[in-house]
């Protein structure tokens, strides 16, 4: 789940990037179609580039930011019971399993939520976060109040994020810094037993997994 | 060698942040990643240095900004708009083309044309702002 539930002026909810949204009317969008084709027809022509290297281009960075890394590392510890106990045990040895590497040596913990427990992580200093696995961190990671609140009013803060957590449920906050990092591995839907290790990946928003949204068996998107 | 993307393109800030949903990029049309492709192929080919292309991105978006007083936050232009625009600004400072060649592909359009490496000059807004 996203964010995007309504915040009010809270300092939690960074402002939308305005450039979320398309601009262009379909005339323009025509227009500059062209104008790109063009200009690609002209650099292929020139030999500076070739067709196929833009659509490799494209595909690392459409795959490769944000927290499509974390995403898989969860998905795989709900498969795989071998695999989420070496995660538990050894974050950043496990991550590595799966080819994430690029931590500049700090360690990675992944805390576990279950039914009894809640985890939400901050970084009260300033805003470590583990960028390999879950991508830049949103703008209200780095925000004083997020940061000061999670300590105090976790379950607060929570509520703002629209997750009200049931009074039985503990709630532990964790606070990354330079030398560890840590991520939430989320709680898998119910619902989901029939869904295949990629469709999980889908289904595992960023925010689950910094801890402030549940994963939810059907995304609003 | 599987390519890896550079921190430098991934991670700007500001303005000039790519536009990112949960972390992950945002495009609305095709033209928009072949010019995302385009100006970072030709940066890692050496063409230019990434900040090189930057300074233009910066100059393009904090420009449109200053037209938009109204509603600062509402850029009448979007993101790729301005990133498109930077690249063949880059492309003219180095040489890797000519305005006339520039020129091929904007028939349609004339008023959305930047003045061709005009640095200092600042361009009008290209598109009406929707509503």
């Amino acid at each position: 789940m996203s964010h995007d539930h309504p915040h009010g002026q809270s300092a939690h909810d960074a402002p939308p990037n305005p450039y979320l949204e398309k601009h262009a009317t379909p005339e323009q969008t025509a227009a500059l179609e062209k104008r790109v084709r063009a200009l690609e027809s002209l650099l292929v022509a020139k030999g500076l580039v070739s067709s196929d290297t833009l659509d490799k281009l494209v595909e690392t960075y459409e795959n490769d930011l944000g927290p499509i890394n974390g995403a898989k590392v969860v998905a795989r510890a709900w498969v795989d019971p071998a695999y989420k106990e070496r995660l538990l045990k050894d974050a950043t040895a496990a991550i590595a399993e799966l080819g994430f590497s690029g931590l500049q040596g700090e360690h990675m913990v992944v805390v576990e939520n279950t039914p009894n427990t809640h985890n939400l992580v901050v970084c009260t200093l300033c805003s470590c976060y583990p960028w390999p696995v879950l991508g830049l961190p949103p703008t209200w990671f780095k925000d004083a109040a997020y940061r000061s609140r999670s300590v105090v009013d976790p379950r607060g803060v929570l509520r703002d994020f629209g997750l009200e957590l049931d009074e039985s449920t503990a709630v532990k906050v964790w606070d990354s810094s330079a030398e560890i990092r840590y991520m939430v591995l989320p709680e898998r839907p119910a619902g989901t037993e029939g869904l295949s290790e990629a469709e999980l990946i889908a289904l595992v928003s960023r925010d689950s997994m910094i801890g402030v949204a549940r994963v939810e068996k059907n995304p609003l998107h | 060698m599987k390519p890896t993307p550079d921190r430098k393109i991934s991670n700007m800030e500001g303005d000039t942040a790519l536009p990112r949903q949960s972390g992950e990029l945002v495009f609305h049309d095709a033209w928009e990643r072949r010019a995302f492709a385009l100006a970072v192929a030709l940066c890692e080919q050496g063409q230019y240095q990434w900040d090189e292309f930057r300074d233009h991105l910066i100059a393009e978006i904090g420009g449109a900004d200053k037209t938009q007083a109204d509603k600062p936050d509402t850029p009448a232009t979007g993101y790729y708009e301005h990133w498109l625009a930077s690249l063949e600004k880059v492309l003219l400072e180095k040489g890797l083309c000519t305005p006339d060649q520039l020129r091929v592909g904007e028939g349609a359009e004339p008023s959305l044309r930047t003045s061709p490496a005009g640095g200092s000059q600042r361009p009008v807004p290209r598109v009406p702002r929707p509503i």
